[in-house]
């Protein structure tokens, strides 16, 4: 096992994670490698002044600061959720009023009475004394016709 | 404080519990593991105030998708999946931002005055302790975020090499060159502080 591998497997031989034979070689390496033990060492001392730096840090963290966040923020979402839920059960009643407003809308439309712009007057037959007269109304999008005279008369 | 009905039951049954909306079951997985929550965090990001952020979202996020927890692992192993994502998001999204690790420090620091411990501490101590965090938060700057994250779940939060596979999603041999890397850089950075012969 070279200095690299014994670095690398030092800490699972120390849990016990190793197989018997690798952890004795491990050890081996170690007892006479002064470089691998000096690491060893170096990492371990490393490890406390890295716990030593994040728990200062952590010690300044109000209790239950992260709980009471959470909870706010959690109330916040709910709260949020609740007006399109609202909304959700409201919509078979705003779907049905809107279609009532449309249906009374082009009813109304419907029952305004058409004004006449403008008209064209053809004759259409003259037969002795009668005549058809056809008044046409050319304000529609399409020529519409509004009146037919059929009298001796006029 | 833990509630009573509480104490007795463990993460996984707590979580049962809240996916039934028993909002107080969230609150005590939340109690049980904030601190540690934290500490990960911090030992990530390199400030309590990002910390708090990153912990605060990650609870969220866990909150909204208890359904998807399977209970096929740890519930503290699916949550420091998240947590620990969340962190990694948050020191590319500094250093996109161009914030570095130390320029929070320094300006938090500033703010602040000396952080409360030190009122009780000779001033000169609380200097070299000071001057003691700053080495090591740049030393730890100094790592990329995976090789950051791997060391920060061993040496703050403990876990065991599997563990910490699991939760990175990585396999044990990949822990193991990373954590290697990460303590070879460290032990460079912190060349002054560290005991062993060079
Ligand atoms: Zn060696």
């Amino acid at each position: 096992m070279n200095c690299r591998e014994v670095r690398e497997k030092f800490e699972l031989v120390e849990m016990g994670g190793a197989g018997h034979g690798e952890a004795e070689e491990v050890r081996r390496h170690l007892a006479s490698c002064r470089e691998c033990s000096a690491y060893v060492e170096d990492v371990k001392r490393t490890g406390e002044l890295l716990r030593q730096f994040v728990s200062e840090e952590v010690e300044k963290v109000p209790e239950n600061a992260v709980l009471s966040r959470v909870e706010a923020s959690i109330r916040e979402e709910r709260e949020k959720k609740i007006f399109p839920r609202f909304l959700t059960r409201l919509a078979p009643v705003i779907v049905g009023l809107l279609a009532l407003a449309a249906v009374m809308f082009y009813s109304s439309i419907e029952e305004k009475p058409s004004r006449v712009a403008s008209f064209d007057v053809t004759v259409e037959s003259v037969e002795a004394v009668n005549a058809t007269v056809v008044l046409v109304n050319k304000g529609e999008d399409s020529p519409k016709v509004i009146w037919i005279i059929e009298r001796e008369e006029t | 404080m833990s509630e009573e009905r509480f104490r007795e039951k463990s993460d996984e049954e707590l979580v049962r519990d809240a996916v039934r909306k028993d909002e107080e079951a969230f609150s005590e997985l939340v109690r049980r593991y904030q601190n540690r929550a934290v500490a990960v965090a911090v030992g990530i990001v390199g400030n309590r105030d990002d910390a708090l952020d990153v912990v605060q979202e990650a609870f969220l996020k866990a909150y909204r998708s208890l359904r998807n927890f399977h209970f096929d692992s740890k519930f503290y192993t699916w949550f420091y999946r998240i947590l620990v994502n969340q962190a990694i998001d948050r020191v590319r999204e500094s250093s996109r931002r161009g914030v570095s690790f130390d320029e929070t420090w320094m300006k938090e620091d500033g703010e602040a005055g000396l952080p409360r411990s030190d009122y009780r501490t000779p001033p000169d101590e609380a200097a070299e302790r000071k001057e003691m965090s700053a080495v090591i938060k740049e030393a730890i700057e100094s790592l990329p975020e995976h090789h950051r994250t791997v060391i920060v779940l061993r040496e703050i939060e403990g876990l065991r090499y599997e563990e910490i596979a699991a939760v990175m999603g990585i396999s044990i041999g990949t822990v193991m060159s990373r954590l290697h890397y990460a303590r070879e850089r460290l032990r460079e950075k912190l060349s002054g502080y560290v005991r062993g012969e060079r």
